[in-house]
């Protein structure tokens, strides 16, 4: 189970078999038993969406300049991965307690599977929100291009969260609570129930809430997703470049300290 | 290289919890405290040793001697505070069995899972599907989620996945101690069968029958370290001067005690047992016999008042369950007329049957008719038999016997 020093590579040919197992075995039990199976991944998502359509279409009367579902939807489905994957993350090495304190393995498998599960589930549920715009008749453009790299830099800072969040977790039980008051700030800190041109005709006296709202990489992560699919316009090179930047840092600072912790957690837990 | 394991100078420092406690509050407050002397103790100090390859090493100890902490150090679980650790080979440690086992997966799926976290590729595994389930002897229940196991078939599962690893190194914690006989027996020849092609085995056990037989070459720990190396048999007998120590003062407080809430002894007391000792062939204390020792039991008495012809009585059992034999002063003819006071009464077989293994000893005294107990110690003393005139490891007894061939060609091999 481990060569001479512990392998430091995750690319090593059996660590990627591993992860693909661990990956299966998630999303196996997730589903094993519920007769609807993944089924749910779908219906969960809908219902949310659901919900916040009538609220916010209805009562509260958002306005959009896209039907409120679609324009709901593009910002919706990355946010309900990055707040699983924050939560489920933060569990993945405690809950594997018993086979981190027996064997040796690459800790960062546990975080990462978790990650990548939640990623397929995410991948399954861009099938509803494709149907939606093609059932809405909203033409894909070139802009489309921006999906995967929207998806790249959702992908990079929620796994560098989450190295961080997992291996807090080992040492701090107060991380779960710390983190459900976090995400939800954080949902109301970013566009997803509302259009961010919401923000622009604040009053003069709230120009230092706008420019603090901006500092937040996840804004500008989930209008990637809409100029992607909705606007049709070129974000600004600058906001692209500040959010990949937090991407890049959170994922390296994350796995440094990750790295860091691991040979504490078999002590730890 | 030709050593497999070599450990130098190994420290293992841990904190000393007073509760585990985990809330950030806590550790804020600690670390505004004056002084934080975050109390410590050495699980491992100093270890220093070598494991040459194909060799069957031992490590022993009492619980708590850290032999737990060494064996996380040579998996590289947990990393030493200060010294160095040599691996020169692939290992895989039976520390668990099952670690990792998912209750909803079906047999199939998790030999596929635990075979890769074990490091096995999938190409690997599809390979020796086959060879683990024969094994653990599953076959019927192998497509069956494993929450339906019971616990023997959990472990079954478990070590022949580990053992199906095929490692340069093996380590083994404890774990025979699992399964029945059958299991337990089909599992040390495949140790051996290991041992012979010349795989290097780390055995940690409580079973010394079973230490001795297989491991040369042994170390004992006490309190983190190293306080005897060599021979599996030196090792072997510091450990009961250890353990002598240790149980000498135990017996006079803590089993008579314990007994009873124990709920191991009943009777009236009009007669008490008071010590027990197991005496060697020139009348030292022990509590390790080699097959064919002789074997000397003296078990103290007190009497409240005069008791009429009391009858002592004796039992082993074997450590898993098998009543042995079970004598007693009346049927052998050795009832005094009457007790008073106290004295001991003394138990001899002058060559010890017993096959290897971990025994217990009843100790009791009844009335006349047998049927009242006055004092009954239920198998509250253990001891173990370790190889000695014979290779025998069948069964319970040896029993002297011989072989001869009406029609065989050439002399016989030698042994």
């Amino acid at each position: 189970m481990i060569t001479v020093l512990p392998q430091k590579t995750l690319f090593s040919r059996n660590h990627l078999e591993l992860l693909g197992n661990l990956v299966a075995r998630n999303l196996k039990i997730k589903y094993k038993g519920s007769i609807l199976g993944f089924l749910w991944s779908l219906i969960t998502p809908l219902l949310q969406m659901l919900i916040y359509t009538v609220v916010f279409a209805v009562i509260i009367r958002v306005k959009v300049e896209w039907p409120f579902a679609v324009f709901l939807l593009t910002a919706q489905l990355p946010w309900i991965f990055f707040a699983t994957s924050l939560q489920m993350g933060a569990t993945s090495i405690i809950e594997h307690g018993n086979l981190v304190k027996k064997v040796y393995f690459p800790r960062e498998l546990l975080p990462l599977s978790t990650i990548v599960s939640n990623l397929i589930s995410f991948g399954i549920t861009l099938i509803i929100l494709f149907g939606f715009l093609i059932a809405y008749r909203i033409p894909f453009t070139s802009k489309v291009v921006l999906l995967p790299v929207a998806i790249l830099l959702l992908l990079s800072f929620t796994l560098g969260l989450t190295f961080i969040t997992s291996c807090l977790a080992v040492f701090f039980r107060d991380i779960f609570h710390i983190l459900e008051v976090l995400i939800l700030l954080w949902f109301w800190s970013v566009p997803v129930v509302y259009p961010l041109s919401l923000l622009a005709d604040l009053p003069p006296q709230y120009a230092w809430f706008r420019d603090t709202y901006a500092l937040n990489p996840m804004v500008t992560i989930l209008e990637l997703f809409r100029h992607a699919l909705l606007y049709d316009t070129w974000p600004d090179a600058f906001s692209l470049g500040y959010a990949t930047l937090w991407s890049i840092v959170t994922l390296s600072v994350g796995y440094i300290i990750f790295k860091r912790a691991e040979p504490l957690f078999a002590r730890e837990i | 290289m030709d050593y497999a394991i070599e450990c130098t100078d190994v420290t293992v420092r841990f904190k000393r919890y007073q509760e585990k406690n985990r809330m950030l509050r806590w550790t804020l407050l600690q670390m505004f405290k004056e002084n934080r002397t975050s109390e410590t103790f050495d699980a491992l100090k100093d270890v220093t040793f070598s494991v040459k390859h194909g060799e069957a090493f031992a490590i022993i100890g009492q619980n708590g001697s850290g032999k737990s902490t060494l064996l996380k150090i040579l998996t590289s679980i947990v990393q030493p505070d200060s010294g160095t650790v040599r691996v020169n080979g692939k290992v895989s440690a039976l520390l668990e069995l099952g670690a990792g086992f998912q209750p909803d997966l079906t047999g199939r799926e998790n030999i596929y899972l635990n075979g890769s976290i074990l490091g096995l590729s999938r190409a690997q595994i599809t390979d020796r599907f086959d060879a683990i389930v024969g094994f653990s002897e599953l076959e019927a229940f192998i497509d069956t989620p494993i929450k339906h196991y019971s616990s023997g078939m959990y472990m079954r599962l478990g070590f022949s996945i580990a053992i199906h690893v095929d490692p340069d190194i093996l380590v083994i914690d404890e774990v025979l101690a699992v399964g029945d006989q059958n299991f337990q027996h089909k599992c040390l020849d495949r140790i051996r069968d290991f041992k012979r092609r010349g795989k290097t085995i780390i055995f940690v056990s409580h079973d010394l029958s079973t230490v001795s037989q297989l491991c040369s070459r042994a170390i004992l720990l006490h309190d983190g370290r190293v306080v005897a190396r060599g021979s599996t048999s030196k090792a072997i007998d510091h450990y009961h001067v250890i353990n002598q120590e240790n149980r000498d003062q135990k017996m006079i407080d803590a089993h008579v005690a314990v007994a009873e809430e124990l709920q191991d002894r009943w009777g009236s007391r009009a007669i008490e047992i008071t010590s027990v000792e197991f005496l060697d062939g020139s009348g030292q204390k022990t509590v390790c016999f080699r097959t064919g020792d002789p074997f000397r039991v003296r078990i103290s008495y007190q009497t409240r008042q005069r008791i009429e012809k009391p009858v002592f009585g004796i039992a082993i059992h074997r450590n898993d369950g098998t009543h042995v034999n079970g004598p007693n002063t009346k049927i052998s003819g050795a009832v005094p007329e009457y007790l008073e006071g106290s004295g001991a009464v003394c138990f001899e077989i002058e060559s010890l049957p017993l096959l290897p293994g971990t025994y217990y000893f009843t100790a009791a005294v009844y009335n006349f008719a047998c049927d009242t107990p006055y004092d009954h110690l239920d198998q509250m003393f253990p001891f173990s038999v370790i190889p000695g005139c014979t290779d025998e490891e069948y069964g319970v007894f040896y029993i002297p016997s011989t072989w001869w061939y009406e029609g065989a060609h050439g002399k016989l091999l030698p042994k």
